[in-house]
């Protein structure tokens, strides 16, 4: 079951973030096809989530920093815990998914690069 | 699901596609059946994959490649396959590492559907236009008979080539580093035949036809008919070739009769080949106009749109390398040195010298390198390189022509269909 949600997962990926011709939107990692959703006064996206992460993330912080960054749900995750182990941000409880959902579908990673990194398959193993 | 999206993942890795999207991986050696990812592709398909032990690693479920069925190419090895309709597909740095490319390993690059039954004894070539003296047509064994032979190591590469690192990105296949190849080629010159049917003195370009077939099957609707100036095809490396490598030409690069102009666009070397017309005027033929193998004429800004009548025809291609040992992505001992080696090519110039970076191209040492067999040919380099401490590193090539014309570093002018990427060649690898 696990296997099969990360395979339907991936595919959801596949379709929005990596595989499309990718309009410029927050992160660049929208499909153009989709309809955009507006911003508010700072430029964040309001879509499912905005409330939550405008609740949570924006009593310390502009919410221009979220704005100006991209990337995966990890990163993003990493951050939120870094923020909560060092700069006081309280725990997310119930709203985390959420909020880790909607940064990722709006601030995911940059896909479009004057030279990009190169491609998983021609990079050297990561454990060795 | 994404057809595009599954298949352009497939494109880049196969067997990492497969681990990526269905958690497949497959028997090492025999790389067929399923050690993992069953079960989630028997979910996602909503049956089971009946012989699944013979299913072979890398390829894409029939069921989400919609229409486009996996296949192997007959006589090709090793090429990554970027699309099946028309085939295209692409050779792995690593696999050019012959100094004469095989022909296995020589790319793909189809614009229709190569005719299916090829008859020799049928087989004719024409020469005809506004600017012949005459219209005359040679069957394979005439043009065989009545010209000299001519066998030349000749570098093609597809004018798209580097396409896929285009941001904003270029439509067309997205071919990364491997539309390129430099076998041998024998053949009659061009310039032998065309001289003895007769060129009048207001000829400017000679344009091809070929057998292959449009995409949609339109009677009489050609796929590509491309073509070069009169100086050009007037070049003594210019063939009408038959063989690669001694052998006759294989099925998806043109049997039995092909054009071959070494150092242009590889679109210009008609395949399939049985008319040639010589012109008065620029050749007007399939994907000679619009934004087929034309670059803005003047430069312009990432994801300009520029109307057709501000693109111009590219001719000869710019400069640049392949590091073709070691493969990318390999660990290797800190302590030990490592001689890389690859090959460096120009349209028109030779090239002049190449440069190895392990730093990002923060310091350069110039690598050793060949001359050219033939005018043409690509050269070969070598460079014995040495890590300074363990860790992760990239390799660098930067070759320079004759004329002091270096790859750059990142992608040079954005055009709107991605042509001529010749941003210098990294590897990775890990040194412990």
């Amino acid at each position: 079951m696990d296997r099969l949600h990360g395979g339907k997962a991936l595919l959801a990926v596949l379709q929005t973030s990596l595989f499309c011709v990718c309009a410029s939107y927050g992160g660049d990692s929208y499909a153009a096809s989709t309809a955009l959703p507006p911003k508010d006064e700072n430029g964040l996206v309001k879509a499912e989530g905005y409330q939550l992460v405008k609740a949570h993330c924006s009593a310390c912080h502009s919410p221009s920093l979220i704005v100006q960054n991209h990337m995966r749900r990890e990163r993003w995750l990493e951050t939120i815990r870094w923020m909560q182990a060092t700069q006081k941000l309280w725990p997310l409880g119930e709203a985390e998914p959420a909020i880790l959902d909607y940064l990722e579908t709006w601030y995911g990673p940059k896909t479009q690069y004057r030279r990009p990194p190169l491609p998983e398959a021609l990079m050297p193993p990561k454990t060795q | 699901m994404s057809k595009r999206g599954i298949h352009q993942l497939y494109s880049k890795d196969p067997i990492a596609a497969d681990n990526t999207v269905f958690g497949r991986t497959s028997h090492g050696v025999s790389r067929r059946g399923f050690l993992s990812g069953l079960k989630t592709l028997t979910a996602l398909l909503g049956a089971e994959v009946v012989y699944s032990q013979f299913m072979p690693a890398g390829l894409i479920p029939a069921a989400f490649a919609q229409s486009d069925n996996p296949f192997s190419i007959p006589g090709k090895e090793g090429l990554t396959i970027l699309n099946d309709r028309p085939i295209n597909a692409e050779t792995p740095a690593h696999l050019l590492d012959d100094r004469v490319t095989p022909a296995k390993h020589f790319f793909v690059r189809n614009n229709g559907l190569p005719p299916e039954n090829v008859d020799l004894s049928s087989w004719t070539l024409t020469i005809e236009g506004e600017s012949a003296a005459q219209s005359k047509t040679f069957t394979l064994d005439e043009l065989k008979q009545n010209f000299k032979h001519y066998t030349y190591q000749l570098t093609l590469e597809c004018g798209g080539n580097g396409r896929a690192e285009f941001a904003p990105a270029a439509t067309g296949n997205q071919w990364s580093t491997g539309a390129v190849g430099c076998p041998s080629w024998t053949g009659v010159r061009l310039k032998d035949v065309l001289s003895a049917v007769g060129v009048k003195s207001d000829a400017v370009y000679i344009g091809y036809y070929g057998k292959d077939q449009h995409l949609s099957r339109t009677p009489g609707k050609e796929a590509i008919s491309r073509g070069v100036p009169i100086s050009k095809a007037m070049e003594d490396e210019s063939l009408i070739a038959w063989q690669m490598n001694g052998e006759p030409l294989p099925a998806m690069n043109g049997y039995p009769l092909r054009l071959v102009f070494g150092g242009w666009p590889a679109s210009t070397s008609g395949k399939w080949l049985s008319k040639i017309v010589i012109r008065n005027k620029v050749h007007d033929g399939a994907k000679m106009g619009g934004k087929a193998y034309r670059l803005p004429c003047e430069p312009v800004a990432p994801g300009t749109s520029v109307p057709d009548s501000q693109m111009c025809i590219i001719e000869a291609m710019p400069v640049k390398s392949l590091i073709t040992y070691p493969r990318s992505g390999i660990v290797h001992k800190q302590a030990q040195s490592l001689e890389v080696r690859g090959h460096a090519w120009c349209g028109e110039a030779a090239v002049k010298a190449v440069f190895t970076s392990i730093d990002f191209g923060q310091t350069w040492q110039q690598a050793s390198l060949t001359k050219p067999v033939n005018r043409h040919a690509w050269q070969h380099f070598t460079s014995k390189v040495r890590f300074p401490q363990k860790g992760y590193y990239e390799i660098w090539a930067r070759a320079v022509d004759e004329n002091g014309r270096s790859q750059p570093m990142v992608l040079p002018g954005w055009n709107p269909k991605g042509y001529l990427n010749n941003a210098c060649h990294r590897i990775a690898l890990k040194a412990v």
